[in-house]
């Protein structure tokens, strides 16, 4: 019993080292997505999307088991020295290694035993616990606040480069509206010039 | 000279990771400080600015921040050391600085290094300095050159004075000797000289030369370079709007010319991503005949209107303009003030000369402007009056190299005394900058006064302007002589000049230069110390602490600022800190905060002030953190991505550049269309617009690409080749391989190539060694080394080039751009066989310096769905299969020298044959469909309106063909025997004739009689490709040819078309089935496109598929546009396009020409849209007739991009294929892009390097009647 507990464990932990943690995913992108992505850095064993309940965002992140921990760390490797874009989305995929507490499958730890139980108010533990909830609770805020700025710097970016695309795009139409009226072929015509559309 | 320290040990002794900044916080050199020469010589001088310095002493375990007084440096030892002196009087050692501060010290580490290596080696010649400076900073991007000595010329000659082993060095005494003066060059140009004066040894740098060279040639050719406030150039800022003017963004930049600048520091200016002055911001412009503000909107009550040239961009009020253009016929002047007013276009008095109203020619030196800067007068060269003089001929010169005309009027000045400078070559494009003589120079600015008014700060500047010359004018002209008779450079000069500006002319004449600048600092600390102040209240605030601003005041400023430095330094004090700070109030605040966190609900707790203080504080730091040259380095882009043209896009296409040429062009055409002769019109537009105009569109098409097609690329773009394919290519290939060679893949993608190899390698017992690069992570690690190919030198490979076996699949890139650079460099490894996919116009190996001889060629090998896209899926979760519009080439090349080998093999094993079987299947079942294809051709060309243009085409490449039958038939008696070296002489010699042909296509038309009868015995010889089958189809019906070249010259008729169209619609579906070539249909495809754009115009927006992700991996897809674009063809897509093949696919039963007409369906669907259009009543495609080819060409792309979100570049690679092409064929001077989407076929290969046999894939079938002789090599 303890020992396949054991066992069980340790090859958790193995597959914890060969599995990577993709963030900032579209939420376009699904786990056949996902997995054929990397797949062609390295067979993907598995890739399952990690659902989200603190924050109702649109933003992803998904846990790729790949076949070991070498490939995995080529492709953190890869992804983190090229921006990779999965589902053509705006957002490059960040990725690092995995850890434990990512896993929502995880088996218990061997040795370990939790215990649940009511604290009386008057327990002097009960303090302690609401202190240690509350501190939870303001990590959670905080990181939702960075979030929140993170996103909105993200969007300013965003915004501003929309405009210049939006720009060099109307830029573009503008050139390729007097090419294609023709414009500037007659008037070449008349000065008796040559002009070519290739550089 | 210099000396050890001299100070007791307080503080750190070194620092590293350093950088300075001034109170401005803009990083500056410490070299702006006083040089400290010896331990005797204290600097007693005063200092112009406050300097600090930033850095990480203790290994980097502490960060300092310390005001900065002086500097020296040590040139005695192994290396030389340099240290700055801080307040506290301690001398601290700089190690290493910054890397994104490098740039900004350059040339003084440059010339202390040199210094050190002059004293060191005074025998040293100008080559063994560079060379160690090379060496030294062979990290610089831009190599050290004497440009970096010149800024330091002072210190370089003070030292030689004091050290007299300096004094020996002979490079020391030639240089001060030369007074070398810095060239001018505007930004852009210091790029592309620096770049190509580069030592190749590192293929970044090669590439990005290419880029870069490749940038500056298009820069800007027709815009003014020079700032719009003191008409000096140097790094300036373009305005967005439709002033179209440049101004120097900060004081740095404007230096040298005293030029008022936008006052930006460097920071703001790298944060704008759009520039818009003022005026073009408030749509408030000066009038540049009185110099008067006015509104320009034109939609609300226009007060000044700009002129209608291109590139002019001056405004005028309605009667200021009038009276300009008619200064005597008042009648006139009324008439034209009210046309003016009512918005009709003029071109300013600017676009004629003075003297002699004539228009300008570039192109003639004699006809070339000048123009005056100040008022709308323009003088040809020839026309200038005398009066308006040049700098004197030895200046001439150097005012082209020199950085600016601000000194370099100076130095005109104190020569010749009686009359200013006026004139300038070399700052605008092909122009003389000038001052005409209404205007008073004035001295000391070397310019007549500076009137530029922005609309809200005019007030100011005006004052501002006029109070300068007033100031300090009487002294400046002798300062002048001084610094100039000490030979400083023009920077110098004009730092100097600066320096006397804000008051220090007494001590300017002094004649020393470290005095000059000490003076300079005097009065530079007046200042200062409001900017102290100032930088203490900033920096108490940005602190995050809550500090009340009387509590602040109460405390000592100096120990709070102390403080606070250490707590901007230091974030693990910052809490310490705080509370120090913090008043009780402050901590009451904290409490209630606490105690109000105690009243937890369930919900997410809302963040008191300070906690978001403190987050937004954090936040700010790590961003202050990132530089964007440590993003940059982190993350590496391929060689072959290192440069990205976004700069170019962004800043040098101005939307104002666009719109005034756009304008400009419909403008001038319309005045020609009314009778203005074409003077009238160039003076609107330059011819030189018009190619501007061209450029510009490729830039922007190039650099949208990712935007407009923008689903469908993941990652990072790349196709594979299947791994069936690759199988076959394997069985081909294994032949020529022998026991012991090598296999690099140098593109290895998934690494199956290899791997294959290897297996079957191994089963025919060779054994060889194998090397994969790529510089993604493949799947397989089976020896692959993750490398940049561009990187890899030749010696690094165990073998000889005699053992090498290279290939396969380079990127592509535009115009097959990456697939040269990738085989060049393969090229360099010698090795004795090349096996190759690459486009048809990628350049042949046997045009490169060492040629190749090509053993066999495959342009059916890879067609249809050859490829797949890695990482990508579809909506079934299935692989993304991919296919090529014109499929890529697969060619196996020999060197010379094991040619002979290599095409015995091929013939004993009948490769050739081989890579027919394909095609000669297909060949049956030509004889029903020929009819058909004359009938094509023939229906395109009434629909294409460019008969010139078509003409052209249709003439050029029957003559392709008779060159390329003319090689056959000598050929011709070895038949099959020897298809190899057929092959080869009939492409050189239709290389060999192509130019001539070209020159003369007319009279080869006329002659084409001749050429028809040509091909008929001679196609039997066996044409080595597949493709041929679709030349001969058409041969078949010649009449109908001249029916449709004559039928191109008149009008399209509307009866032809239809029932043409009906036919090809119809018939091409049997064909689908049956298995004919691919080429067929695309040439009715294609025309039946260019009909269809004849009709709608609209498509040409749509036709820009071809092009590349030359920067795909900067960019930054958006989707927004890409719906914007793209959305309402999507659902065409799925309607028609996306059906469409798919039931193709389903129809076909023979694997091969399934896969092939898979492809084929794209433009087949597209077809079908058309013939809706047409004919409402065609079946379902009736609702679509509105639609434009491009549009439902992309429509059948975004159909699959769609469905497969992971899309890749090299799907657009397939229709780019068509649509680069199409490019190339434009390179054919009247070849218009429109014309090109006739092309948009994929069989047909027009490309025009190539002249290969794919070649005339397009052309022949209309030209030569070929009486079905295909069974001459059927039964081969």
């Amino acid at each position: 019993m303890e020992s396949t507990a054991e066992a069980k464990y340790a090859a958790f932990e193995e597959k914890v080292k060969r599995t990577i943690f993709v963030d900032n995913l579209s939420p376009q992108v699904t786990e056949t997505v996902l997995a054929k992505a990397l797949n062609q850095f390295g067979t993907v064993v598995s890739a399952s999307l990690i659902p989200n309940y603190l924050e109702t965002g649109n933003i992803l992140c998904a846990l790729v088991e790949m076949e070991d921990s070498e490939k995995a760390n080529k492709v953190i490797s890869s992804i983190t020295e090229f921006p990779f874009l999965i589902a053509g989305m705006p957002r490059p995929v960040r990725a690092r290694f995995a850890e434990v507490e990512m896993f929502d499958d995880r088996p218990v730890k061997p040795g370990r035993r939790v215990r649940c139980s009511w604290l009386d108010p008057s327990d002097p533990d009960f303090e302690v616990a609401k202190k240690l909830k509350r501190l939870t609770r303001k990590h959670a805020a905080e990181a939702s606040f960075l979030l929140k700025q993170q996103l909105d710097r993200e969007e300013k970016l965003h915004k501003q480069q929309v405009e210049n695309l939006k720009a060099n795009f109307k830029k573009y139409e503008m050139i390729v509206g007097v090419l294609s009226d023709k414009t500037v072929q007659s008037l070449a015509g008349h000065y008796g010039m040559r002009v070519s559309d290739d550089l | 000279m210099a000396s050890s320290d001299d100070e007791a040990d307080v503080g750190p002794q070194s620092v590293s990771n350093y950088y300075f900044v001034d109170d401005e916080d803009a990083p500056t050199s410490f070299s702006v400080l006083p040089l400290q020469w010896s331990k005797s010589e204290s600097v007693n001088e005063k200092k112009k600015q406050q300097m600090f310095l930033h850095g990480s002493v203790d290994n980097g375990l502490q960060t300092i921040h310390k005001e900065v007084t002086a500097w020296k440096f040590d040139l005695l030892n192994e290396i030389p050391d340099i240290s700055v002196l801080t307040k506290e009087n301690n001398w601290i050692k700089l190690e290493k600085p910054r890397k994104s501060f490098e740039e900004i010290i350059r040339t003084v580490l440059i010339t202390v290094h040199c210094l050190h290596f002059a004293r060191r080696n005074p025998e040293a010649s100008g080559k063994s300095v560079w060379d160690h400076l090379c060496k030294v900073f062979s990290l610089y991007d831009v190599r050290p050159s004497l440009n970096d000595l010149v800024d330091h010329m002072a210190l370089i000659s003070e030292a030689v004075r004091r050290d007299d082993w300096l004094a020996k060095s002979k490079f020391l005494l030639a240089f001060l000797e030369e007074k070398p003066r810095k060239r001018k060059l505007s930004d852009e140009d210091v790029k592309a000289t620096t770049v190509s004066a580069f030592i190749v040894d590192n293929v970044d740098d090669d590439i990005l030369e290419d880029a870069v060279e490749d940038e500056s040639d298009e820069v800007d050719e027709l815009f003014d370079s020079v700032c719009a406030i003191c008409d000096n150039g140097g790094a300036l800022l373009c305005c967005e709007g439709s002033c179209m003017r440049s101004f120097h963004p900060t004081r740095l930049d404007g230096e040298e010319s005293n030029c008022d600048t936008l006052g930006f520091t460097r920071r703001e200016v790298d944060a704008i991503e759009r520039f818009l002055c003022k005026n073009c911001e408030y749509n408030q412009h000066q009038c540049f005949a009185c110099g008067e503000l006015g509104y320009s909107n034109k939609s609300s009550g226009a007060e000044v209107f700009r002129c209608a040239n291109a590139t002019c961009g001056h405004f005028y009020h309605s009667h200021c303009i009038a009276k300009l253009l008619h200064q005597e016929d008042e009648v006139a002047v009324g008439e034209l003030e009210k046309k003016v007013a009512t918005g009709e276009s003029f071109t300013c008095p600017i676009h004629k000369c003075y003297i002699c109203k004539k228009g300008e020619n570039k192109k003639i030196k004699e006809l070339q402007f000048a123009v005056c800067r100040r008022c709308p007068t323009s003088y040809h060269r020839k026309c200038l009056p005398k009066e308006i003089v040049f700098e004197k001929k030895e200046e001439e010169e150097e005012e082209e190299e020199e950085e600016g005309k601000g000194g370099g009027g100076g130095g005109e000045e104190e020569e010749e005394e009686t009359a200013a400078a006026r004139a300038w070559e070399g700052l605008l494009p092909n122009r003389v900058l000038i001052y005409c003589l209404k205007h008073e120079i004035i001295d000391d600015l070397g310019t007549p006064s500076r009137d530029i008014r922005f609309p809200n700060v005019e007030e100011k500047k005006k004052k501002r302007i006029l109070e300068l010359p007033g100031s300090s004018g009487k002294l400046l002209p002798k300062k002048r002589r001084l610094t100039s008779e000490d030979s400083f450079s023009a920077k110098t000069v004009a730092k100097e000049l600066n320096g006397s500006y804000s008051g220090v002319t007494k001590i300017a004449s002094i004649k020393r230069s470290e005095k000059i600048s000490s003076g300079s600092d005097l009065l530079r600390k007046v200042k200062t110390n409001d900017a102290f102040r100032k930088s203490l209240k900033e920096n108490t605030k940005s602190c995050s602490t809550d500090v009340d601003r009387s509590a602040t005041t109460t405390i000592n400023k100096t120990s709070l600022g102390d403080r606070l430095y250490r707590v901007m330094t230091k974030r693990s004090e910052q809490v310490k800190l705080q509370k120090q700070v913090l008043h009780s109030s402050e901590l009451n605040k904290t409490m209630t905060v606490k105690t109000s966190a105690r009243k937890l609900s369930n919900e997410l707790p809302s963040l008191d002030a300070e906690t978001e203080k403190r987050i937004l504080a954090l936040i700010k730091e790590a961003a202050s953190s990132i530089t964007m040259d440590d993003v940059k380095k982190k993350h590496k882009v391929p060689s072959t991505h290192a440069y990205s043209s976004k700069t170019v896009v962004d800043k040098t296409i101005t939307t104002g550049k666009v719109e005034g040429a756009v304008e400009a062009v419909r403008t001038a055409l319309r005045k020609l269309e009314d009778g203005c002769s074409t003077e009238d019109a160039k003076a609107v537009c330059e011819p030189e617009v018009l190619n501007q105009v061209f450029k510009w569109k490729n830039k922007l098409r190039v650099y949208l690409a990712p935007f407009l097609y923008g689903m469908r690329y993941t990652s990072f773009g790349r196709h594979f080749t299947k791994v069936e394919k690759l199988k076959e290519i394997v069985n081909v290939l294994h032949w020529y391989v022998q026991d012991g060679d090598m296999v690099v893949d140098f593109c290895c993608g998934a690494n199956d190539f290899s791997c294959l190899m290897k297996k079957k390698l191994e089963e025919t017992g060779k054994k060889c060694s194998y090397k994969n690069y790529d510089v993604f992570q493949p799947k397989n690690d089976f020896n692959f080394e993750k490398r940049d190919w561009m990187t890899v030198q030749p010696d690094e490979l165990p073998k000889r080039g005699s053992q090498l076996i290279m290939g396969l699949n380079p990127p592509f890139g535009v115009k097959a751009a990456l697939a040269n650079k990738f085989i060049d460099k393969a090229l360099e490894f010698k090795p004795k066989l090349l096996i190759l996919i690459v486009p048809p116009e990628t350049e042949r190996l046997d045009k490169k310096r060492t040629p190749y001889d090509l053993v066999w060629e495959d342009d059916q090998f890879l067609s249809g769905k050859s490829f797949y896209l890695p990482g990508s899926v579809d909506e079934n979760d299935k692989q993304m299969e991919q296919w090529n519009v014109t499929a890529p080439l697969l060619y196996l090349w020999s060197r010379p020298d094991w040619s002979v080998k290599h095409k015995a093999i091929a013939q004993k094993h009948d490769h050739l044959f081989m890579r027919r079987g394909g095609s000669n299947l297909e060949k049956s079942c030509h004889d029903s469909k020929s009819p058909d294809h004359p009938v094509e051709v023939h229906c395109c060309n009434p629909g294409t309106s460019e008969v010139t243009d078509d003409l052209y085409m249709e003439s050029k490449e029957p003559n392709h063909e008779i060159a390329l039958i003319g090689g056959r038939k000598e050929c011709s008696p070895h038949e099959n025997g020897d298809k190899e070296s057929q092959d080869s002489h009939g492409l050189e010699r239709n290389r060999s004739e192509e130019t001539s042909r070209k020159t003369k296509h007319i009279e080869d038309k006329i002659g084409r009689g001749t050429g028809e009868k040509l091909p008929k015995n001679k196609w039997k010889g066996g044409k080595p490709s597949g493709s041929d089958t679709n030349k001969e189809v058409p041969h078949r019906s010649p009449t109908n040819v001249v029916d449709g070249r004559t039928s191109q010259e008149g009008p399209p008729s509307r009866s032809l078309e239809t029932p043409m169209h009906t036919k090809v619609g119809e018939n091409s579906l049997p064909n689908l089935e049956s298995g004919m070539p691919s080429s067929h249909l695309p040439y009715g495809t294609a025309y039946g496109g260019s009909m269809s754009y004849v009709h709608e115009d609209v498509g040409s927006k749509y036709s820009m598929n071809g092009m590349e992700y030359s920067h795909g991996i900067h960019g930054f897809p958006h989707a927004n546009l890409e719906e914007q674009s793209t959305g309402n063809m999507r659902e065409i897509a799925e309607d028609i396009g996306y059906r469409s093949y798919v039931t193709g696919l389903e129809r076909g039963s023979d694997m091969r020409s399934q896969v092939r007409f898979y492809g084929q369906d794209v433009d087949y669907s597209v077809q079908r849209n058309y013939l809706g259009g047409l004919e409402p009543g065609y079946g379902q495609m009736g609702p679509l007739s509105s639609i434009p080819y491009g549009h439902v060409g992309a429509a059948v792309e975004s159909s699959y991009r769609m469905n497969m979100p992971a899309m890749q570049r090299y799907a657009p690679r397939l229709d780019e294929l068509n649509h680069t092409r199409m490019n190339n064929f434009g390179s054919d001077p009247s070849m218009l892009n429109r014309n090109n989407i006739i092309y948009d076929s994929r069989a047909p290969r027009p490309g025009p390097p190539g002249g290969h046999v794919d070649s005339m894939g397009f052309a022949p079938g209309p030209q030569y009647p070929y009486p079905h002789s295909s069974a001459g090599w059927l039964n081969e």
